[in-house]
C-alpha cells in the first residue's frame, strides 16, 4: 500500500514539474540569464569602450581602494535606519489606531493609504515643491504659525538634509508597514487582553505582553522588506539632492546609477550591484536572527 | 553542395545590397540642399529606402514629445518626403541612458536614431554604437555651421548632425524691481552684478525674511553646477575643461569665478540657500514666481517668461562681463541626432539627419521652439530676427561646445566639490584642487 501510495507521489511530483517546466524556463530567460550576465560583467573592465576580463580586479578595487564605497554605504545605512525607523513608529502608532477605529472604518483606511499609491517619481517632485527654500509649502506654513522667522534650506543644510530626505521616504513607506501591521493586529485574539485586564494589566503592560510579542512575526517582515526597499530607494534621493550638497546624501543605489550611466563603466557598476544584492542578503539574515518571528 | 552556394550567393548579394543602400544615394551637392529654403530629397534616397523597405523608423526624443512641437512638425515633413512613419519614443533625460545602453548591448535594432548631448556623445561612440555619418559632411557644409560643430569630430570622423545647441548663458532681469533700486540698466559686470544684487535683495515687510532675491543660480544638477563655473570661467576667459588640452578645474581663474559664486551665496547672502539643490528648471521657475530681479540662465526661458505672470516685466540683455571688455563667451548645450549601428534602416535614417540639419528644420527649432541652431542661415531670416533676445545673441562674441571622453564623471566631481565650496566645507582654492586630483586620475593624466 505504502510503495502505491509512493508510486502515486511520485507520478503527482513529475506532473507538476511539467506543468510548472514553462514557467521556470521563462523565469530562467528573464531573471536567472540578466543576473548570470550582471555576475560575468561585473568580471570585466572597459578599455577603449570593449570589455575585457577582468576577473575579481572591480571587486577588489571596490572594496578595498574605493573610498567613496564606504561614504556611500554609510549613507545608505543611515537612510535605511532613519528612514525605516520613523517609518516603523509612525506605522505602528497609525496601524494601533486604526485598528481601534469602529465608524467609517473604510475610508480611514483608505486614507491612510495615500502615499503608498502616490508613485514614487510625483512623490519625490511633489516634496521637492513642499521643501523648496524661498516657495516651498512647508516653510509657509511654519512661518505663519511662527514657527520659523526665516525660511529654511531643507534640501541644501549639511545637517539637515539626510534627515528631511529620511522622512520623505518615511511618508512613502508609512502605509507599507501599517497595512501589514494592522493585519497582524486583526490576529491577535480579543480573549488575551481580556483576560490581561481582568488581572489588572495596564495599556502598556498590554502593549508590551500581548501587542509586541503577537505582532512579531509582522514586524519582523514589514520592518526587513521596508529596509530592504530603503536601501534600493532612488527617485527620492535622485530627484530631491542629487546625492547633495557635496557627497552628504549620495547612496550605492545612485552610486550604481552614476557609475554605469553617466560614468559608462558598465563593469564597475554591475560589480557594485552584486555587492548590494549580498548586502540586502545580508540585511535579510541580520531581521531572521534579529527578531525571530515567535511561535504564537 | 551547388544549392548551399547558390543559397548562400544570394544571402551574400542580399547583404551587400543593404550595406550598401544608402552610400547609393547621391548626397553631395550638400551645402546647397542644406542651406535651401525648402528642404529636397538627396537624388536616390527613395529608391534607397525602398530597396532596404523601410516602412516605419523608431526614434528616440529627450522627453515628451508635447514640448517639442518642432521635433514634431520636421518628422511629418520627413513622412511627407519619404513616405516612411516615424516612431517617437518620448523618453525622461535620467531614463534615456539606462533604456538605450541595454538596446546597444543586446545589438538590438529595435531603435534608429537616437538623440545625443554631452552626456552620452562620446561612449556612444567609443563603443562603435553610433554609425560614421561622414558621407553627410563635406567642408563647405561643415563651414555652413557655427564653429562649434567642429568639436563633434571624433577623431576627424562624423557620427551625428547637431539638432539644437541652446545658449546657456543671457541675462534675465525684471526692469521694476531695477527702477525701485535705482538702476536704470542691468549690470554689465560680475562687480556690478554683485552690487545690484546686494541692493535688490530685500526683506519688505521687515520680518526678518528675505522676500526678494537680488539674484540666483543652479548649483544643483551635474550639467548644471559644472556649466554655472564654466560660464562665469568662461568669461574671466579660460575655458576649464580646454586649458591647454586639458581640462583643469584648479586653474587661477576658475578657482575666481567659483570663489566669485560662493561668495554671492554666503558672504554676501544674495541668492537663496537652497541654490545646491536648483538643477536645471528650477531657476527658470523661481524667476517666474516673481521674487527673483535677475538670472542668468538659457534660452528657453525667454518663451516661459513671454507666457507667464511676469511677461510684462522682464528683459533680456548680454550675461555680465567679469571686466570691462572682457570677453563674451558663452557655453552652447548640443543636441544631435545618431543613427544606431545595429539599424536596419540606415538610408531612411541618413535621409532623416539630413533633413533635420537643413535650414528649414532648424529654423523651425529657432522660431517654434526658441532653441538656438549652428546653422548660420537661419539667424539671417527675417522671422529669425523677431525673436526676443535676436539682439542679446548677435553681441556674443564666441561660443564653446566642448565633449570629450569621461565629461560626465568629472562633472559629476566638480559639481560635487563646488558644492562642498557653497556650503561653507571648504574654501574655493581647496574645493578646486581637490576635484582636479579626482580629474586627473579620470582622465589619466
Amino acid at each position: 500500500m505504502e510503495h502505491v501510495i509512493r508510486q502515486q507521489t511520485m507520478k503527482d511530483s513529475k506532473f507538476g514539474f511539467l506543468l510548472i517546466l514553462p514557467s521556470l524556463l521563462l523565469l530562467g530567460i528573464i531573471v536567472i540569464f540578466p543576473i548570470v550576465y550582471v555576475v560575468v560583467l561585473s568580471m570585466t573592465i572597459e578599455v577603449s569602450g570593449i570589455n575585457i576580463w577582468a576577473g575579481l580586479k572591480n571587486y577588489k578595487n571596490i572594496l578595498f581602494e574605493d573610498s567613496k564605497f564606504w561614504g556611500y554605504l554609510l549613507n545608505s545605512i543611515k537612510y535605511m535606519v532613519f528612514g525605516v525607523g520613523s517609518a516603523f513608529i509612525v506605522g505602528l502608532f497609525v496601524s494601533m489606531s486604526l485598528n481601534m477605529v469602529t465608524h467609517l472604518k473604510g475610508l480611514a483606511r483608505t486614507v491612510s493609504l495615500f502615499a503608498w499609491a502616490v508613485p514614487p517619481v510625483i512623490a519625490s517632485l511633489m516634496w521637492k515643491w513642499v521643501l523648496n527654500d524661498t516657495n516651498g509649502a512647508l516653510n509657509f506654513i511654519f512661518m505663519s504659525l511662527g514657527v520659523l522667522k526665516q525660511p529654511i534650506a531643507w534640501l541644501s543644510l549639511p545637517n539637515l538634509t539626510m534627515f528631511v530626505l529620511t522622512q520623505v521616504h518615511a511618508w512613502t513607506t508609512i502605509p507599507f508597514i501599517m497595512v501589514i501591521l494592522l493585519a497582524g493586529l486583526q490576529t491577535i485574539p480579543r480573549e488575551l487582553y481580556e483576560v490581561a485586564e481582568i488581572d489588572g494589566a495596564g495599556s502598556i503592560q498590554k502593549f508590551r505582553a500581548i501587542t509586541i510579542p503577537m505582532l512579531m512575526p509582522s514586524i519582523q517582515s514589514s520592518v526587513m522588506l521596508s529596509t530592504i526597499f530603503a536601501f534600493r530607494t532612488f527617485d527620492i534621493v535622485f530627484t530631491l539632492t542629487g546625492g547633495g550638497p557635496g557627497e552628504l546624501t549620495e547612496m550605492l543605489v545612485t552610486y550604481v546609477y552614476n557609475t554605469a550611466f553617466v560614468f559608462g563603466r558598465l563593469g564597475y557598476a554591475s560589480a557594485l550591484s552584486v555587492i548590494m544584492v549580498f548586502i540586502s542578503m545580508a540585511i535579510v539574515v541580520l531581521f531572521v536572527k534579529l527578531l525571530p518571528a515567535r511561535d504564537q | 553542395m551547388k544549392r548551399l552556394l547558390l543559397v548562400l550567393m544570394v544571402f551574400a548579394t542580399m547583404g551587400t545590397a543593404f550595406a550598401q543602400s544608402y552610400q547609393s544615394v547621391q548626397w553631395a551637392p550638400i551645402v546647397g540642399r542644406v542651406n535651401a529654403d525648402t528642404y529636397q530629397l538627396p537624388k536616390g534616397a527613395k529608391e534607397a529606402i525602398a530597396a532596404e523597405g523601410t516602412k516605419k523608423l523608431v526614434i528616440y526624443n529627450w522627453g515628451d514629445l508635447s514640448f517639442d512641437p518642432a521635433t514634431v512638425a520636421s518628422g511629418k515633413m520627413y513622412t511627407e518626403l519619404t513616405g516612411v512613419e516615424i516612431e517617437w519614443v518620448g523618453t525622461p533625460d535620467e531614463q534615456m541612458m539606462p533604456k538605450l545602453q541595454p538596446l546597444f548591448m543586446a545589438k538590438s535594432a529595435a531603435v534608429d536614431i537616437v538623440p545625443l548631448d554631452g552626456t552620452n556623445f562620446r561612449t556612444f561612440v567609443s563603443r562603435n554604437w553610433l554609425m560614421q555619418v561622414d558621407f553627410l559632411w563635406d567642408e563647405a557644409t561643415l563651414a555652413a555651421f557655427q564653429s562649434g560643430a567642429r568639436n563633434l569630430l571624433v577623431e576627424g570622423h562624423h557620427y551625428s548632425v547637431p539638432q539644437v545647441a541652446r545658449v546657456t548663458d543671457i541675462m534675465y532681469y525684471r526692469p521694476s524691481m531695477l527702477k525701485a533700486a535705482g538702476y536704470s540698466a542691468p549690470p554689465a559686470t560680475l562687480d556690478e552684478l554683485a552690487e545690484m544684487a546686494k541692493k535688490m535683495t530685500i526683506d519688505k515687510d521687515k520680518n526678518g525674511s528675505i522676500d526678494q532675491y537680488g539674484y540666483a543660480f543652479r548649483a544643483g544638477g551635474v550639467l548644471d553646477g559644472a556649466e554655472i563655473i564654466k560660464s562665469i570661467a568662461l568669461l574671466y576667459g579660460v575655458n576649464p575643461d580646454n586649458v591647454n588640452g586639458k581640462v583643469k578645474y584648479n586653474d587661477p581663474k576658475v578657482v575666481t569665478a567659483v570663489d566669485y559664486l560662493v561668495k554671492l551665496k554666503n558672504e554676501y547672502k544674495v541668492v537663496p540657500q537652497g541654490v545646491t539643490s536648483y538643477q536645471h528648471g528650477d531657476v527658470a521657475d523661481y524667476f517666474i514666481s516673481g521674487n527673483v530681479a535677475i538670472v542668468i540662465d538659457p534660452t528657453y526661458l525667454y518663451a516661459r517668461a513671454a507666457d507667464s505672470p511676469i511677461k510684462d516685466d522682464f528683459a533680456v540683455a548680454l550675461a555680465p562681463r567679469a571686466y570691462k571688455g572682457g570677453p563674451t563667451t558663452v557655453i552652447q548645450n548640443w543636441n544631435g541626432w545618431g543613427i544606431s549601428s545595429f539599424s536596419k534602416n540606415k538610408a531612411a535614417a541618413a535621409v532623416y539627419l539630413d533633413m533635420y540639419r537643413s535650414f528649414q528644420a532648424q529654423k523651425r527649432e529657432f522660431i517654434l521652439e526658441n532653441n538656438e541652431v549652428l546653422l548660420k542661415k537661419v539667424y539671417d531670416d527675417p522671422q529669425a530676427k523677431q525673436i526676443g533676445y535676436a539682439a542679446v545673441l548677435s553681441q556674443i562674441t564666441d561660443t564653446v561646445i566642448e565633449i570629450y571622453p569621461n565629461q560626465g564623471e568629472v562633472y559629476k566631481t566638480v559639481i560635487a566639490e563646488f558644492q562642498n565650496a557653497l556650503i561653507g566645507k571648504k574654501t574655493a582654492q581647496a574645493a578646486m584642487d581637490d576635484a582636479q586630483a579626482q580629474i586627473n586620475k579620470i582622465m589619466g593624466y
